[in-house]
């Protein structure tokens, strides 16, 4: 063996590295291809041969066919048409809702640990309450408050909020609804990842040397907090396509015509016996999807696992 | 032991407040009245102004606030605006006691099943039965319950005929079979996955290779000295499942027909009838520290360590 092996081997590059990883992972990358999927109906849906909002009395309720993949509904509207809208309403209220929440949860908890004493107390004793409801419960009260303060006839200064909220066909409800409720558990986990790197030497050093806590917070804590955001995000983004489905299903989601998977669930269960398809494709679709967020999840979870990462830390 | 069960039980109060705090201001705060749920008709003010005063929804916010405290804490959670004839206390008793039938049986078949399967996936050597357990695992963990229910109805009661599609006939029946599993299914994975690895953990603990090195049968290692050091996690889990599963789930109630408390609950916001979603949260919260409570009292019984860090 010659000195030359000894040399630590050069670090593959990450886009390698990330892709030998799906590979070697069949579960991971048929989660990933279904996900594309997902999005790629979501962002082409204009595309697709028949349109989500048409009517059609004369083929209602007709099965998968040729001409209609997977049938029409009530009303005679492409099936394949809605899911791939609903998809769009999905990852929409997905994607803002989890910003909106993991923005409030990473500032909430990076207050409550950073200040530490009574404010720390007061916020956790807050969020701990937070938890004695189930989140469902909760994005139910929120989602029925905002539609009714919205929903109305409003005048002042929440009119143009309402007019977003009409022309959006609720989904600003259901995206303020899922900030508002859903930033619970990322402020904990940010909080104790705070906690255990506000002590650290480096931190102190910096503070000696004069630094602002505005500073410290961003150039040290923030950035070495990401691995938690990160799995906080894992954990968000599904719950909120499982919320905004749930919210749609009881009413007080997204508002009809838009198709959201949830309220295609709804009007499916009232034919169940009839037309069973009218409720079983939408509801593969939003378990499909959210089988294949949690598959890639918890693969995002091995590879961000918070005590390699310590260890990993703490070598350099 | 005491003390500590006084602290917990102190402890507990000013959550409940904070969450009675919430749900009181965002119920009121949510437009329009309990009256104008009649359709088009609009009500006549005099009648309102009547109903208003009978019911003290003339009075400013704050005395609302603390006169339903002060009844709720007599156990008095007010009359439904929306049946008039009941009170809060009536439809609790006549929807609760269907869910937490429901949810009662549903964590037992989630425990009951979960451990072993656990403790299987963690034991086992084959990576197939592993795999296949984990895999069982994710999908109980990702399913919906109205996905596994409306699923579950598709496939066993419309295209088999062996399960009723719709309604209650109470628990031992078929018609309980697909509630009891759809609410099943999520605490059973969670189960399932916890325990699989906390008994990998524990696994290859000295005290477990003592014991093997003693001779012991492999069962008796695996339920005193593995199962018990890894049950704790495991309880806590299910523990963190019990209140939504014990308290009913909208979903899987009205999908299935089942008259329970969830599916009521939503019927009440929609209503507006304020001492029924205030009532219901209020009994929902209370759940959920009584379970948390005898989740942290059952690591007192499981670990012997947890009672001398008490006795200290």
């Amino acid at each position: 063996m010659s000195v030359l092996d000894l040399a630590p081997p050069r670090d593959a590059g990450m886009v390698t590295r990330l892709w030998r990883f799906i590979r070697h992972n069949p579960a991971l990358s048929l989660a990933l291809a279904f996900l594309l999927l997902v999005l790629a109906l979501a962002l082409f849906s204009s595309f697709l041969p028949h349109d989500a909002y048409r009517q059609n009395v004369l083929v209602r309720n007709s099965g998968p066919s040729l001409k209609y993949w997977l049938g029409t509904d009530a009303l005679g509207r492409d099936m394949v048409a809605r899911l791939a809208v609903g998809a769009r309403v999905s990852l929409t209220v997905a994607v803002a809702s989890t910003i909106i929440a993991v923005a409030i949860g990473v500032l909430v908890g990076t207050i409550a640990a950073y200040a530490g004493g009574f404010i720390d107390n007061a916020i956790m004793r807050f969020v701990d309450s937070m938890y004695a409801f189930p989140d469902t419960l909760f994005a139910i009260l929120f989602a029925a408050l905002i539609k009714g303060q919205l929903g109305g006839d409003v005048s002042g200064w929440m009119a143009p909020l309402a007019e977003a909220y009409r022309l959006s066909g609720g989904l600003l409800g259901v995206l303020l609804t899922l900030g508002l409720t859903g930033w619970v558990t990322t402020s904990r986990l940010v909080r104790a990842q705070v906690l255990s790197l506000k002590h650290a030497e480096y931190v102190l050093a910096c503070r000696l040397a004069g630094a602002s806590h505005w500073f410290i917070i961003r150039k040290h804590l923030l950035p070495n907090t990401l691995p938690v955001i990160l799995i906080a995000v894992t954990f968000v983004v599904p719950n909120a396509i499982l919320l905004e489905a749930g919210l749609s299903f009881i009413g007080v989601g997204i508002d009809p015509p838009t198709p959201s998977w949830g309220t295609m669930i709804a009007s499916g269960a009232q034919s169940i016996q009839s037309y069973p398809h009218l409720l079983v494709f939408p509801a593969l679709a939003i378990g499909l999807t959210l089988l294949a967020l949690n598959v890639v999840g918890d693969a995002l979870r091995d590879l961000l696992d918070p005590a390699v990462s310590a260890s990993r830390g703490a070598a350099t | 032991m005491l003390s500590f069960l006084i602290k917990r039980i102190l402890s507990a109060i000013p959550t409940l407040l904070i969450a009675y705090t919430l749900v009181f201001f965002i119920a009121h705060a949510t437009p329009g009245s309990p009256w104008d749920s009649g359709g088009n008709r609009p009500i006549e003010p005099s009648i309102k102004a009547v109903l208003d005063a009978k019911y003290n929804l003339d009075k400013p916010l704050y005395v609302q606030y603390t006169s339903y405290l002060w009844n709720a804490l007599q156990g008095d959670f007010g009359p439904s605006y929306r049946d008039r004839t009941q009170s809060v206390n009536d439809i609790v008793a006549r929807f609760l006691p269907v869910s937490l039938k429901l949810g009662a049986a549903a964590m037992l078949l989630a425990v009951l099943l979960g451990l072993p399967l656990g403790a299987l996936a963690a034991l086992t050597r084959h990576p197939a039965v592993d795999g296949l357990i984990r895999m069982i695992s994710t999908l109980g963990i990702s399913m919906p319950t109205y996905v596994v229910t409306s699923i579950l109805i598709v496939s066993l009661g419309v295209g088999l005929g062996l399960v009723p599609t719709f309604g209650w006939k109470g628990l031992f029946t078929a018609s309980s079979l697909v509630p009891i599993f759809s609410l099943a299914l999520a605490p059973l994975a969670a189960v399932i996955r916890c325990f699989r690895t906390s008994m990998l953990e524990v696994m290859n603990l000295d005290f477990v290779r003592t014991a093997r090195a003693k001779g012991m049968k492999p069962l008796p290692i695996i339920i005193h000295h593995m199962g018990r050091n890894a049950l704790i996690p495991a309880i806590t889990v299910a523990g963190s499942y019990a209140a939504y599963v014990l308290v009913g789930s909208f979903f899987v109630e009205s999908i299935a027909g089942i008259p329970g408390f969830g599916r009521y609950f939503v019927l009440a916001i929609a209503a507006r009838d304020y001492p029924v979603i205030i009532g219901t949260t209020l009994i929902y919260a209370v759940i959920v520290v009584v379970i948390n409570l005898l989740v942290d009292l059952s690591y007192f019984l499981l670990d012997p360590r947890a009672r001398l860090e008490q006795g200290r």
